[in-house]
């Protein structure tokens, strides 16, 4: 019986993942930045309201069936399936799971959660949305000129070998962020601590030093592994503390 | 220009207080000075030719401020071997920094932008034949160029390459001609090597030796739109020279990016093509020359590179 609960626990889920996943599949290499906004946007609504009482979390899921409506434009009302499967297992009494931690911790998971969902997004766009324009034109004999079309070039056709080399450091730098957060707020060493804010400030470097050309797609991944560093800087102070009280009594 | 000409200037100076008409001779000079057009040839076993206002230099010599790509990526993005360095100086009335670059040994050859110097309006660059990942590099931003202009050829028209064998300009046989083209590219790129924009213009034409004929040409440009940056600007053009033995294709362009994006600490970046040129010599080599400069707050983080290469 308990596993059946649990099961059905994850079906909310399950549906969010379709709609997630659906969201390239439609509209190409544009709907990952969707995904990885919506995705956040579940996470961040369930990770809040995980401590909330039954009442707090049916309160929550309309709240957050309204936002999905009035974003509709924004492909809200893709996530609004998920979100009313949320709803019944939030009426029923059904625990679905979600990142059972303490505030401090649920935030720098949270946050890293999102800069690897906003790097992975940022990546995808750079890699597959044709960022480059093309166009090219014509002097004759007699000197008549013709203009062509602006045509859109993918990354790597531009940049070959280069646009690989800066595609895995940037993605090198997320994952460091990501998990060394994970690993910290699951009671890692310093050395986790270590790994994020070297993968943050190396995330903040590549995104200025590529201002003028890359670093807006890596910008919001850069932001939020910033905010990582500093999630997880509350928790150290917060063990710290414990540490020196345990020392003292 | 000022700080490298200092020198010479008083030499001319003493000439004047030394000989007969020494005034005028270091007028002369003085002239020589200022629009010290120089080349340096492949004579000394060079694979290119580099005229405009340089002198020869060393890496070290320079103290103008590095561009971000050399200092945090060393070579990249187009490693030379063995490389020249030389100062490129503004011109003093224009603040034009025209250079012009030919392959006389019809082998690709590359100028990259080390250093500049805003105070004395002076750049250091090194120029030379790309190494093997620089060539694999330009080869392919060559074939995305051709790509595009397979496009635009697809669109209805396609004149380049075509050769009009009966227009002779100077009356010379169509049979004396041979038909060749090349390429003259300019590229400014991040620090990480990262193309922002660039122009690449191709010429093609006839030559006898003596003289350039049925000269057609086309370009191919491309830009970063997805954070911002457009092409305000374009014209291209062809002409001869008076003796038709130089025949040029003509890009001018700018490209643009909003003052808040891609970042608003660059502010609005500007980079100016006046023109990218690609000259067909009457020998059959390519050359060609180019004005380009930017403005922007993230100036640091912008340089160019430069390449002529004869056609495959």
């Amino acid at each position: 019986m308990t596993t059946g609960r649990a099961l059905i626990g994850l079906v909310p889920w399950l549906v969010a993942g379709v709609a997630v996943l659906a969201f390239p599949i439609l509209m190409g290499p544009a709907g990952l930045l969707y995904s990885a906004g919506w995705t956040l946007v579940l996470i961040a609504a369930r990770g809040w309201t995980a401590e909330q009482p039954r009442s707090g979390r049916v309160w929550s899921d309309c709240l957050l069936g309204a936002v999905c409506l009035f974003g509709a434009y924004l492909g809200g009302w893709y996530l609004l399936p998920s979100i009313a499967a949320f709803l019944l297992v939030d009426v029923a009494g059904v625990e679905s799971p979600v990142v059972h931690l303490r505030t401090r911790q649920r935030w720098e998971v949270v946050a890293a959660l999102s800069t690897l969902c906003a790097g992975v997004a940022g990546l995808a766009y750079l890699l597959l949305g044709g960022p480059y324009s093309s166009a090219s034109s014509s002097v004759g004999v007699n000197g008549a000129v013709t203009n062509g079309p602006v045509n859109t070039l993918d990354f790597l056709a531009v940049n070959g070998g280069r646009g690989v080399v800066v595609a895995i450091i940037a993605a090198s730098l997320i994952a460091a962020v990501a998990v060394g957060a994970l690993l910290h707020t699951a009671g890692g060493r310093r050395s986790t601590r270590l790994l994020t804010g070297a993968g943050a400030v190396g995330l903040v470097l590549l995104t200025v030093i590529g201002s003028v050309s890359f670093g807006p797609w890596l910008a919001p991944s850069a932001v939020l592994a910033t905010l990582t560093w500093f999630a997880g800087r509350t928790i150290s102070s917060s063990r710290e503390a414990i540490r020196s009280r345990s020392r003292g009594g | 220009m000022v700080a490298r000409n200092a020198r010479p200037v008083r030499w001319s100076m003493r000439i004047a207080a030394r000989k007969p008409h020494g005034a005028f001779v270091a007028a002369v000079a003085l002239v020589l000075v200022l629009t010290a057009q120089t080349a340096y040839a492949g004579s000394n076993g060079k694979a290119y030719k580099l005229t405009g206002r340089v002198q020869p230099s060393q890496a070290n010599a320079f103290s103008g401020r590095p561009t971000a790509r050399v200092a945090t990526a060393g070579a990249q993005p187009v490693s030379l071997v063995d490389p020249d360095y030389y100062i490129l100086s503004a011109d003093p009335t224009t603040g034009a920094y025209m250079v012009g670059l030919e392959a006389i040994a019809r082998v690709p050859v590359a100028l990259v932008e080390v250093a500049d110097d805003p105070a004395t309006n002076e750049q250091l660059i090194a120029v030379g034949r790309p190494s093997a990942d620089g060539q694999s590099w330009y080869e392919a931003q060559l074939a995305v160029g051709d790509a595009t202009s397979s496009t635009s050829a697809a669109g209805g028209v396609a004149i380049a390459g075509q050769i009009d064998s009966s227009a002779s300009i100077i009356g010379a046989t169509a049979a004396a001609y041979v038909a060749t083209h090349g390429f003259f590219s300019t590229f400014w790129m991040d620090p990480f090597g990262i193309t922002v924009n660039s122009v690449i213009d191709e010429a093609h034409w006839s030559y006898n030796g003596s003289t350039v004929a049925n000269l057609t040409g086309n370009d191919s440009r491309q830009w970063l739109s997805g954070n911002g940056w457009a092409e305000i600007s374009h014209s291209i053009g062809a002409y001869y020279n008076g003796a038709h033995t130089v025949g040029t294709v003509w890009t001018n362009d700018n490209f643009r990016t909003s003052s808040w994006f891609p970042v608003p600490w660059c502010g609005t970046s500007n980079t100016y093509y006046q023109a990218n040129n690609a000259y067909g010599f009457a020998d059959g080599h390519i050359g060609g020359g180019v004005n380009t400069w930017a403005t922007s707050g993230c100036l640091p983080f912008l340089s160019y590179t430069a390449f002529a290469s004869p056609g495959s």
